[in-house]
């Protein structure tokens, strides 16, 4: 019996999978296709973290959004506010009514950024006379006179609270440091250092929180506090819950949208010829 | 046997399907005509109501998660997929009713522009209408002295007078009436008003009634105001955030936030018991009374439902006005959550009375146009880029540069002059 | 306690999410939020191999914006990304998934937006969970479907019928028509 040379059929070097795929009947296709939008900064949470939205849904409001921004933006016209992350060196210059010189400058580096809108904070932290002294500021407080940023650069956290249990050769700056001016259009450079903790008593367990810029929390930490560690409750997975990210976090629209009304107001101001001062602007971008 | 179940089961169904479009076809008859005028229905379960500043004890239950069985439903339940009617009538259908909308809100406008009202002496017997409010957020400002003052911001949206109720009336009419239309403070009127425009097809045909007697469009939130006969609003006239003035005090009542069953820490904060050396009681209230009475005294703290409560807070200072978006920022803090309804009043301490505003109510008539400078100064934010606000005098504006201090200023805040003894001052 | 950014923002997930992350039924783990993320992970597998699958309601909708968010990180970022490859890696244990998600999935979703993903409500379900004493106990379930969109099986949901020509259509239509324009005219007269 003839039968035709059925092995001989060469197989196709695609994968085979149970299910065909028919993207016509797929989602609406996109309204606008994914291009970079001109003039928008793509690390736009990172530098402007007081123009995202609150973590509580609840308090999100567009209305609300829109008078607080309005207010950011002219307090922005007022006051140049350069462009700071955690771990860079600032310098705030205030008034203060009962000094004799009737202002007062805070060097230090920022340990923290946070709360969003005109509440947004941030806090200086240097070491003076052998004595911590952190100080936090509203950044929209009219009484903030002039901030510099005499060091622009990161640390490996976004979060260097630790600084208060580490050496206090690590919060020690100049108060007449020279100002490094940073390359226009180059990357912020990333400080690697790794801290190195005084003996405990320390204000958190640092030894089971990731933190990165700690060097080798573990043999430091106290034979209790390690003895304590299989009843403590650790949540390392959570990294993985998708959306409990997504519930706090901000959004692409929301990023793009602040940062056309923040040009529209830039331009505004510009066209009624009041300031040549720009708002939207990025260290690390190429303009 | 089971086809004819199956043939049962199918007319019962078209029945059912039958009677689902004559009711939505009720709602579009009852939308598109006129209305009657049939008694009036009282809406306790949604209307919020405040009374004059009286402070009464009430007995029984503090709050009540559902409306008083005896009224009227509010909201209309119709299974939107049960009505076939093609997509062309439903976008007629809510091009209609936009326009509705519109013409109630023309309307409302051109009678409120003939209405009487000026800036006038407000006498102290005098009650004028409130508002009804969304909290939307809170907001730090600053003053020109460089003090930090917590802002909330209230959102005054679409506001309409939607009932005007003689004492005579709301005395026959309700219980209610009977303990608050005369009462100690003189005869008064009930004036419900109405915030934020709501689809009217999510409401039952009684409710929407209320709405087309007015002549206003249909209204999520009624509140209720008591108002004496001086500074009585028209029916269907719209409300304006500059009611209220930039330095007067309010009051604001509103449900507080709903927490839900809470134990006895979180609810009257209490103590607690020990973590180490107790077992199941670190959060427990603990004793609940002697042992000779053998009960329990009556209002006890214990655990139970917290929140979702009445409350009033009053003397809140209204320190900056957006015209264009209609916000009010009071100074403090209000009851409730983001989001929801608040009544917002005159305050009524004597210290803190508005005594000169606009009487009953602001109306377009009192807007009166600033005149421009002929030569704008350098450096100032022209008008059109700013909304329109009208600020306290003593809050830091944004559009200013930073605040800078004198020895003057100084000197303000030494406080006594610590060169001289300290002399008791003697009362003449 | 903020660490360092996971990610740089995405776009909006277009499905519906609850305000709190519900709780599961989690059928033999231990009861807690890790057990819950096991749960939505079996959901997620098994969505992604079989593209269509019948679920209790509740847990379809508490899935359905993992899956999205899934597809989105692979449709934005791509495989070579760290982050996703992370993700991937742990919300679809089975390695040949991976390869199904990059190669047949995510491209169908290229230049296209939010939602990806379909979830339908099926009628109640009554089934019987156990006899006790001869007393048979039943139980009501909500049941939903949830698919990633172009796939090859039939539609769940057939076509909307049309039914303009119903009397109470024409009749509403022709009402709706006449108050429309009588309001247009009382706004013309009160303009005047």
């Amino acid at each position: 019996m003839f039968r035709p040379a059925a092995r001989e059929v060469v197989k196709l070097p695609t994968r085979f999978f149970s299910c065909k795929s028919e993207p016509t009947r797929a989602a609406p296709a996109k309204k606008s296709t994914r291009k970079e939008l001109a003039g928008l900064i793509p690390a736009f949470p990172e530098i402007y973290p007081d123009f995202l939205q609150s973590p509580v849904w609840n308090r999100r409001n567009a209305l609300k959004e829109e008078l607080e921004r309005q207010d950011m933006l002219e307090r922005r016209m007022n006051i140049d506010i350069p462009e700071f992350y955690v771990g860079s060196i600032v310098a705030v210059t205030s008034s203060d009514r009962n000094l004799g010189s009737k202002e007062h400058r805070f060097v230090g580096i920022c340990i923290r950024r946070e709360k969003e809108g005109l509440l947004h904070q941030f806090t200086l932290r240097n070491t003076i006379e052998n004595i911590g002294v952190e100080v936090m500021y509203d950044l929209y407080n009219p009484t903030i006179k002039k901030i510099e940023t005499l060091k622009l650069e990161k640390r490996l956290d976004s979060d260097l609270t630790y600084l208060v249990d580490a050496l206090p050769e690590y919060s020690t700056f100049d108060f007449h440091m020279e100002p490094q001016a940073h390359p226009a259009g180059t990357p912020i450079p990333v400080n690697e250092v790794k801290v190195k903790l005084k003996n405990p008593p320390w204000t958190r367990r640092w030894e089971i929180l990731s933190y990165r810029g700690i060097e080798d929390t573990w043999t430091q930490a106290t034979p209790w506090f390690k003895r304590k560690l299989h009843k403590t409750l650790v949540n390392d997975y959570e990294k993985y819950d998708l959306i409990a990210n997504y519930r706090t976090g901000s959004t692409k629209e929301q990023e793009v949208f602040v940062q056309e009304q923040m040009q529209k107001f830039e331009k505004e101001r510009h066209a009624a010829g009041l300031t040549r001062r720009r708002i939207l602007k990025s260290a690390a971008s190429h303009k | 046997m089971p086809g004819s179940k199956n043939k049962s089961r199918g007319t019962l169904r078209r029945k059912i399907s039958e009677k689902c479009k004559f009711s939505l076809f009720e709602m579009f008859r009852s939308l598109v005509t006129s209305v009657t005028n049939s008694p009036a229905c009282e809406f306790a379960g949604r209307i919020l109501s405040a009374n004059g500043g009286h402070i009464t004890q009430h007995r029984g239950r503090r709050r009540t998660l559902t409306p008083v069985p005896w009224l009227p439903p509010v909201n209309e339940h119709v299974p939107k997929s049960s009505v076939g009617i093609s997509k062309v009538t439903k976008t007629l259908l809510e091009t209609v009713i936009e326009k509705e909308n519109q013409v109630a809100s023309t309307f409302a406008n051109q009678a409120s522009h003939q209405a009487a009202t000026s800036i006038a002496d407000i006498p102290a017997s005098s009650r004028r209408v409130g508002l009804v409010v969304r909290k939307i957020g809170m907001l730090p400002q600053w003053t020109k002295e460089g003090g930090r003052i917590l802002c909330t911001i209230l959102e005054v949206d679409e506001n309409h007078v939607v009932g005007v109720t003689s004492p005579d009336s709301w005395y026959k009419a309700s219980a209610i009436g009977k303990r608050k239309a005369f009462n100690r403070h003189g005869p008064m009127w009930k004036v419900t008003v109405g915030a934020t425009n709501e689809d009217p097809t999510n409401y039952t045909s009684a409710y929407r009634k209320k709405f087309t007697r007015a002549g206003v469009p249909v209204k999520e939130t009624l509140g209720c105001f008591l108002v004496t006969e001086d500074a009585l609003p028209l029916l269907g006239q719209p409300l304006d955030a500059r009611h209220f003035e930039v330095g007067q005090y309010v009051t604001a009542t509103g449900k507080t936030i709903d927490w839900g069953f809470q134990g006895g820490m979180h609810r009257w904060g209490m103590r607690g018991q020990p973590t180490r050396r107790t077992t199941k009681s670190h959060r427990r209230i603990g004793s609940v009374g002697s042992v000779g009475d053998a009960r329990i005294w009556p209002g006890k703290r214990m655990p139970g439902h917290m929140g979702y409560e009445w409350r009033t807070v009053s003397g809140l200072e209204i320190v900056r006005i957006n015209i264009d978006k209609q916000v009010i920022y009071v100074k403090g803090s209000v009851p409730g959550d983001m989001g929801e309804k608040l009544l917002l009043k005159d305050c009524l301490q004597e210290e803190k009375r508005l005594k000169s505003g606009p009487m009953p109510t602001w109306t377009p008539s009192l807007e009166t146009i600033e005149e421009e400078p002929e030569s704008p100064e350098e450096g100032v934010v022209p008008k059109n880029l700013l909304f329109k606000e009208t600020f306290s005098p003593k809050l830091f504006r944004f559009t200013s540069p930073s605040i800078v201090y004198t020895d003057a200023d100084a000197k303000k805040a030494a406080g006594r002059d610590k060169t001289k003894a300290k002399i008791a001052k003697v009362k003449k | 306690m903020a660490s360092n950014r996971v990610a740089a923002s995405l776009p909006r997930i277009g499905v519906t999410i609850g305000h709190v992350p519900q709780k599961l039924k989690t059928g033999g783990i231990e009861p807690s939020r890790r057990a819950r993320l096991e749960v939505l992970r079996r959901i997620v597998t098994r969505t992604v191999r079989e593209e269509r699958v019948e679920l209790k309601w509740n847990r379809a909708v508490e899935a359905r914006p993992y899956l999205e968010r899934l597809i989105q990180l692979g449709v934005e970022r791509g495989p070579l990304d760290e982050y996703t490859s992370e993700m991937m890696d742990w919300w679809l244990p089975e390695k040949d998934l991976i390869t199904k998600m990059h190669e047949v999935i995510v491209p169908r979703f290229q230049n296209r937006e939010s939602p990806f993903t379909s979830l339908f409500r099926l009628p109640p379900q009554r089934l019987q969970q156990y006899i006790q004493n001869k007393r048979e106990v039943w139980k009501r379930y909500d049941i939903g479907v949830l698919e990633i969109d172009g796939n090859p099986f039939p539609p769940v949901q057939a076509e909307n019928q049309e039914q303009s020509n119903s009397i109470l259509d024409a009749l509403l239509s022709d009402a709706l028509r006449n108050h429309h324009i009588t309001l247009q005219e009382k706004l013309e007269t009160s303009a005047k």
